[in-house]
């Protein structure tokens, strides 16, 4: 035992010694044995903090992953005899029986931190035996996790600490991004947070469909019952609300810059083979949706076939198709249940595709509020689904012919949607236009948010293609695994995972972060707001881009 | 008893048997020999040792030692009955090597030649001890002997260690951290040392 292990001292950032490493591997993680005389308890170290080793030639920073006590014989643990004296137990503690932690190093730093120092890289190396390990002081973690910029946002903070975590934001937007959670552990609220991030880098616009109208204008905190505010309340110019229930949104006092209508003429039959679970059709039945598009036209065919009344022009139309007659049956019950939507007209006049885009290519974002549809999972899964793919399609074309040098890129997109499995469970995710833009990633400028509580259920494919994930609390072991499939260290991070708090607390790990980090999600409270006004580019001085009506409309409810 | 420089240094006895690990030493006197954990000092530059085993016995072993006390009533009237007694006796006592000095600086390691069979033996004055029980890696020697000496020569060396380091209250919890370190693998042991050693209230 070397008698360094008792020394205690400070690193050269401000750390506290918490002991020496005495084993390990790059692909296992550290064990450090902690040291007994610097009045460290095993207590005071806590999974998830952070760590910094200071090896020969480099210093190596690091998560605990894991914390064990240990001791030297065995006998000591079957027969405990003389413990309960003060001094045999003081003399004990530390030394033959002790502390471990595990830690994972991630980033390798300078020795000697100074102005202009190289970022940290990802480790390739471990330290040696007997490197002293420091807790990692607020400078160190500055260091790794960046300043608050333009291209950085501010997201949480790590667990006991009070410096900031940053999001790089060019990264974030790069590839998809999952935000996984049990209900009730405040995915809602990060994921407003990360859209106001999207909006404040500027590097992509975002498309929200809001199922439950938490994120346009106003949102509910279930905790304490109060209301708190949308995208559309902070940054009204950036923002454009797009909504399928009118009445819904005049309820709440606003009104919605567009009110959405779909003609039976946008939906396709793929939206049909998508909706199959939802509206309980065969497989038989959705594949018949093909056959009639084929007889009556790609824009008719569903306003055709639901003309049609009683039984028997329904047979005849089966024989003449060669289906079964029972099939189609359902499938023109199950399709007139569609009807009864209120966003869908027989014919719309109304572009929402076109609408869509143009606001999104103005760089703004756009929020679609269900309304009162927000609870059929049908109208969610029909619209998504019809508005990304046509949306998809236009951007496909951009693209191509921006690389064919005839217009310009288009804005990246970032399309969130929450319920994320029913779009991209390994049945349908194939298929869905969804699936599509999850696995070819950011080629045509097109990525996904995907919100979702049960990560078990998205296909493992996309799963694998996310760039950074957002993960609230997860109790169920599958849910875990998925959430950290692919994740090299994911061994250590489960651990992490199961232990977050419910609320508030959340691990992110992936192309946004240098490293795999607990934080606590700042607040999204009235503290938030005034920053976000005061620190985003649309409030002081951003009177050029608003309009008058918006200018108007943001002074009424800033009065009111 | 033959006292040289310091007042607390006195020549009590002569080593009769020398190995490299451990010497025997006989007391001039019967039953004046240091008590056990006690560290003497052997011939000039001194070689330590740490007090062990302690024996009183006949000077001749061929004649066994006799009751004498049938009569008396006092265990002192035995002794003034027969004055004989203390010829017929000896005291030795066995030390374990602990350290040597060399060049004026003290060793923590055995010495390169044990000591010579007739050299001096004198008790340590406070000061010595006190020097050389400070870092503690005296004994560390001492336990790395551990199957040469009992636990109650180790307890009895941290106690009197102690007794000499008044000024470190926590002396012997860094003795006991010590001995921890040393007998990692052996919790029965250094919890039977540690018993001997905790500090009485």
């Amino acid at each position: 035992m070397n008698d360094n292990f008792d020394l205690t001292g400070l690193s050269s950032s401000g750390g506290e010694l918490l002991g020496v490493v005495v084993g390990g591997s790059l692909g296992q993680g550290l064990e450090i044995r902690l040291g007994n005389t610097s009045g460290m308890s095993v207590e005071d170290v806590k999974v998830g903090s952070f760590v910094t080793v200071r090896g020969k030639r480099n210093r190596f920073f690091g998560v605990v992953t894991d914390i064990s006590l240990g001791a030297s014989d065995a006998r000591l643990k079957h027969a405990p005899t003389g413990v309960e004296d003060p001094f045999i137990a003081d003399v004990l503690s530390g030394t033959i029986a002790y502390g471990n932690i595990s830690v994972l190093p991630t980033l390798t730093m300078p020795v000697v931190s100074g102005d202009n120092m190289d970022p940290p890289v990802a480790a390739k190396t471990i330290p040696g035996h007997f490197s002293s390990v420091y807790t990692a002081s607020e400078q160190d973690v500055a260091m790794v996790f960046g300043e608050e910029d333009d291209q950085h946002f501010w997201i949480g903070t790590p667990l006991d600490m009070n410096t900031k975590v940053c999001l790089n934001l060019d990264e974030l937007v790069k590839r998809s991004i999952g935000v996984f959670g049990k209900s009730g552990t405040g995915k809602t609220f990060l994921t407003r947070l990360l859209l106001v991030g999207v909006l404040q880098g500027r590097q992509a616009s975002s498309l929200i469909f809001d199922m439950h109208s938490e994120y346009g204008w106003a949102g509910r905190d279930s905790d304490t019952n109060t209301m708190v505010k949308g995208l559309k309340q902070l940054f009204p110019s950036q923002v454009s609300t797009f909504t399928l229930d009118e009445e819904h949104s005049k309820w709440r006092g606003y009104s919605a810059d567009e009110v959405v209508r779909i003609g039976y003429g946008d939906i396709e039959p793929e939206d049909v083979e998508l909706l199959k679970e939802t509206l309980n059709l065969s497989d038989v039945a959705a594949s018949a949706a093909y056959n009639l598009q084929q007889r009556y036209g790609r824009n008719s065919w569903m306003a055709e076939f639901l003309k049609l009344e009683g039984q028997s022009d329904l047979a005849d139309l089966a024989g003449s198709l060669g289906v079964q007659a029972q099939a189609l049956g359902a499938l023109h019950n199950r399709l007139r249940r569609l009807g009864r939507f209120g966003f869908l007209e027989e014919k719309s006049n109304f572009d929402a595709t076109s609408r869509i885009i143009e606001h999104l290519e103005s760089g703004k974002h756009v929020v679609l509020e269900f309304g009162r549809y927000g609870n059929d999972l049908t109208a969610y899964i029909l619209l998504s689904n019809l508005l990304t793919r046509r949306i998809h399609d236009r951007y496909v074309e951009l693209k191509e012919k921006a690389d064919g040098g005839q217009g310009k890129d288009p804005r990246p997109l970032v399309i969130v949607i929450e319920e994320a499995h029913k779009f991209l469970n390994p049945g349908v995710a194939s298929q869905t236009i969804f699936g599509i833009i999850a696995r070819e990633l950011r080629k045509y400028n097109v990525t996904l948010m995907v919100i979702d509580q049960r990560p078990s259920a998205i296909d493992s494919e996309v799963m694998s293609q996310l760039g950074t994930r957002l993960t609230c609390l997860l109790d169920n072991e599958r849910d875990i695994d998925a959430a950290l499939s692919g994740v090299s260290g994911s061994r250590h991070l489960r651990g992490v995972l199961s232990r977050l708090e419910a609320k508030q607390q959340a691990l992110i790990f992936g192309h946004a972060l240098p490293m795999p980090v607990v934080v606590h999600t700042r607040a999204y409270d009235e503290t938030f707001y005034s920053q976000m006004l005061r620190g985003s580019p649309t409030s002081v001085g951003d009177t050029t881009s608003e309009t008058q009506t918006e200018r108007i409309e943001r002074e009424i409810n800033e009065l009111f | 008893m033959v006292v040289e420089g310091d007042r607390s240094t006195r020549r009590i006895g002569e080593v009769i048997e020398s190995n490299t690990y451990e010497i025997v030493a006989q007391c001039y006197e019967l039953y004046d020999s240091p008590p056990v954990g006690s560290v003497v000092s052997i011939g000039s530059p001194p070689i330590y040792a740490a007090v062990k085993l302690i024996t009183t016995q006949p000077l001749d072993p061929s004649r066994p030692i006799l009751a004498r006390g049938e009569h008396a009533a006092t265990e002192d009237e035995v002794y003034q009955d027969n004055p004989q007694i203390p010829r017929l006796l000896t005291t030795r006592f066995e030390g374990l090597l602990i350290g040597h000095q060399q060049n004026e600086i003290d060793n923590p390691y055995l010495p390169p030649l044990p000591p010579r069979v007739h050299s001096f033996v004198y008790t340590c004055g406070e000061d010595v001890i006190s020097r050389i029980t400070s870092d503690l890696t005296f004994l560390r020697l001492i336990v790395s002997q551990i199957e040469r000496v009992s636990d109650d020569v180790i307890g009895a060396f941290i106690r009197m260690a102690d007794t000499c380091q008044s000024h470190d209250e926590e002396f012997l919890l860094k003795a006991g951290r010590v001995l921890a370190q040393e007998l990692s693998g052996d919790f029965p042991r250094l919890n039977s040392i540690l018993r001997r050693v905790k500090p009485r209230l």
